[in-house]
């Protein structure tokens, strides 16, 4: 009798964990098809609601190619690459927010902690308050910028050939602060006009995106995939720490320098495009797990945030009409009451 | 025998580094307190500046310049400078996160709306009145972040705390940019509040916010011991006999009372107390009891510091102390967390 219930025990223990393991796979395709269908509904919405005449019942002869010429330009040449853009722009930060911030196990991390945004940002609030420059050379110096922010950091993390996380954190935050105070420098040196000018591109903004942009974005995510791919692959053993990481095969430091790599590319081509939009990168990855409830969720990070930018996009461009508010500006107000709205609401966090 | 003799050794070596390290800051600080009344477009001797402390004579103008500007000026860099620091050893011992400083709940960012939200609104224009404006938004701010990250929910976690305070900042920050993107006169009185500063102070703000850091100050010197316990986790503080709830409120209210006020004075200075306690813990171990003393001795060491440097690198004028102190600190603090002795918390 004993003998039989010990005997059972284990494969009742296997069914039991086949059973957790099939519903938490469950819960997560649910998860995912619900911010499929949110994310398709916030494009649907940017490409029907706006100041122009072209409505949702525009939409469907536009997609067959006989609608007339004005709605068809409206709705292909403004609001589908606006859309696009908005979507592939905050894909990219929420995937790079919800990269850095398990890889450095720490839920404040963001682009900035290897300083993508800070050197992004200083490189084209110089070039727009002390050079005067045109958009297309702000969005180079920005790219330059970003590079440069996360080659110091990097660069500076390494001590005898290593890093560790908490390095780069701290490298991090000495880098961002150097390139912060050089934001701040150019800020109070321009004159008003270029210091506001700075300003708008500093909120992140959408204005007068077009299919170039689209463009840019989709070969940089064309570009990243597959290191996006390796690394989801070595996060979760990064996440255990270097030493259990390096036991378990997954080579840290390699690991680390794939995490890298895809988070500084996604970050640094998408504020290029739009600036550096605000708190998308931050918020998306805890909003994302505590939906998913589980520690890491890249896709849907991912999703949580191209639904944030679309929608944030579209509150600036329909709710003070006729008048835009940039999308950086509606981020954080969708954003982060809804996010403060979870953390009253449900009990355990999970920290990464 | 011989385990117990390298175990006294090892605790003299970690006593004579940290008093050592307490003597340099202590030291440190004197420097860049004298180097703050004697030196800038004025030049005098360090004793005539000493002098117009002890023996004043309203008949020079050296004396005038020193007790009428740079006194006050010293006063407050030394203020806010301890009190930063003292906020950012407090909040990431609190949250046991490298990254928290003194902003993390909330405070620079609630400073910066209500001071946008009163040059655009109410037209105000003085210093003195920003002050008032920081130290009011600081306090709410902080309040509404402490209510939701600390007694939302059903279990506590340092970790919504420290996401309460992230979501409440991007929220106020988005807020204030746009009144910023809305009004482009606001725009330019606020972006020089913003960048930090205690040039032009008088003495009246440092009146106004000396009160609020010496409570600040006074509740921090009572509370290294329960961060020590809360560095261990929550479980074992409270097994050690720690009243976590109690304990952590008290933090917070002192969190509030320095950033606040050195804000309010300086305006939203981040880098200080970021940056200041990981060098504090870098010299002394974990030991609050030690970082947080010297955390208060380095944060005023470098933004007074920063603020004598940045009298001299624009000729004429002067660099605002919160760019010079990212500036002159960010190398330093790069190299200190290159070095072996940085530690994750």
């Amino acid at each position: 009798m004993t003998a039989s219930a010990a005997v059972a025990a284990p494969g009742a223990g296997r069914a039991a964990l086949e059973q957790a393991r099939s519903s938490r796979r469950r819960a997560s395709v649910r998860l995912t098809a619900l911010l499929v269908v949110l994310l398709c509904g916030a494009l649907v919405a940017s490409l029907s609601l706006g100041a122009a005449s072209a409505s949702f019942a525009d939409l469907v002869p536009v997609l067959l190619g006989d609608a007339d010429e004005d709605t068809a330009f409206v709705i292909e040449r403004l609001r589908l690459p606006r859309a696009t853009t908005a979507m592939l722009v905050g894909a990219s930060f929420g995937l790079s927010g919800a990269l850095f911030q398990s890889m450095v196990r720490n839920p404040l991390a963001s682009p900035d902690v290897i300083g993508v945004t800070a050197g992004a940002s200083a490189a084209a609030v110089l070039s727009i308050a002390l050079l005067d420059a045109s958009v297309v050379f702000v969005s180079v110096a920005a790219v330059v910028g970003a590079a440069v922010g996360a080659t110091l950091t990097y660069g500076l993390a390494f001590r005898r050939g290593r890093t560790s996380t908490v390095r780069i954190v701290l490298v991090g935050v000495g880098v961002a602060a150097g390139f912060n105070a050089l934001t701040a420098y150019a800020l109070t040196r321009a004159d008003i006009i270029n210091a506001a000018e700075a300003q708008a591109w500093l909120a992140g903004s959408l204005n007068g995106a077009d299919w170039e942009d689209v463009r840019a974005v989709a070969l940089m995510a064309l570009f990243v995939a597959p290191a996006v791919a390796i690394a989801s692959w070595q996060l979760r053993a990064i996440e255990l720490g270097d030493d259990l990481a390096n036991l378990l095969g997954a080579g840290a430091e390699r690991s680390r320098a794939w995490i890298v790599l895809a988070g500084v590319v996604l970050a640094g081509g998408a504020t290029a495009i739009a600036g550096p939009v605000a708190f998308v990168a931050f918020v998306s990855a805890p909003i994302a797990r505590q939906l998913a409830r589980s520690s890491t969720a890249l896709v849907a990070s991912a999703l949580v945030g191209a639904i944030l930018v679309t929608s944030a996009d579209l509150a600036g461009r329909i709710v003070f009409d006729p008048n835009e508010l940039p999308v950086g500006v509606l981020t954080g107000i969708l954003g982060a009451p809804y996010l403060l709205w979870l953390l009253t609401r449900l009990g355990s966090i999970s920290a990464r | 025998m011989q385990a117990t003799s390298t175990i006294d050794a090892g605790r003299t070596r970690v006593r004579l580094t940290r008093s050592a390290g307490l003597a340099l800051c202590v030291a440190l600080l004197g420097v860049a307190v004298v180097a703050s009344l004697a030196l800038g477009t004025r030049q005098m001797s360090w004793l005539t500046a000493i002098e117009a402390l002890i023996a004043y004579d309203d008949q020079l103008a050296d004396h005038i310049v020193v007790r009428a500007q740079r006194l006050p000026r010293t006063v407050i860099g030394v203020l806010a400078g301890a009190a930063l620091g003292v906020a950012g050893a407090q909040m990431q011992g609190l949250t046991r996160n490298p990254l928290a400083g003194p902003g993390i709940l909330g405070i620079n960012a609630g400073a910066a709306l209500f001071v946008a939200f009163g040059i655009f609104q109410l037209g105000m224009e003085s210093i003195t009145v920003y002050a008032w404006m920081g130290l009011l938004g600081a306090a709410v701010t902080a309040v509404v972040v402490y209510l939701i990250g600390e007694t939302g929910g059903r279990s506590h976690s340092p970790i919504r705390l420290v996401l309460a305070g992230a979501a409440m900042t991007g929220l106020l920050s988005s807020a204030t940019t746009a009144i910023l993107l809305l009004d482009v006169a606001t725009l330019d009185q606020f972006r020089f509040w913003v960048v930090g500063a205690i040039a032009g102070r008088d003495a009246d703000i440092a009146k106004q916010v000396t009160p609020f850091i010496v409570v600040g100050l006074l509740i921090a010197a009572a509370t290294p011991r329960s961060l020590n316990a809360i560095a261990m986790g929550d479980e074992v503080a409270r097994a050690l006999g720690t009243n976590l709830g109690r304990d952590r409120a008290l933090v917070i209210t002192s969190v509030v009372c320095l950033a606040g006020a050195a804000t309010a004075a300086a305006g939203p200075i981040a880098f200080v107390g970021l940056a200041v306690p990981h060098v504090a813990r870098a010299i002394a171990g974990p030991d609050y009891r030690w970082i947080v003393p010297l955390s208060a001795l380095l944060g005023a060491s470098l933004l007074l510091g920063a603020d004598v440097v940045g009298r001299f690198i624009v000729q004429p004028g002067e660099l605002q102390v919160g760019i010079v102190t990212a500036f002159l600190g960010a190398p330093v603090f790069v190299a200190v967390a290159r070095s072996s002795r940085v530690s994750d918390l």
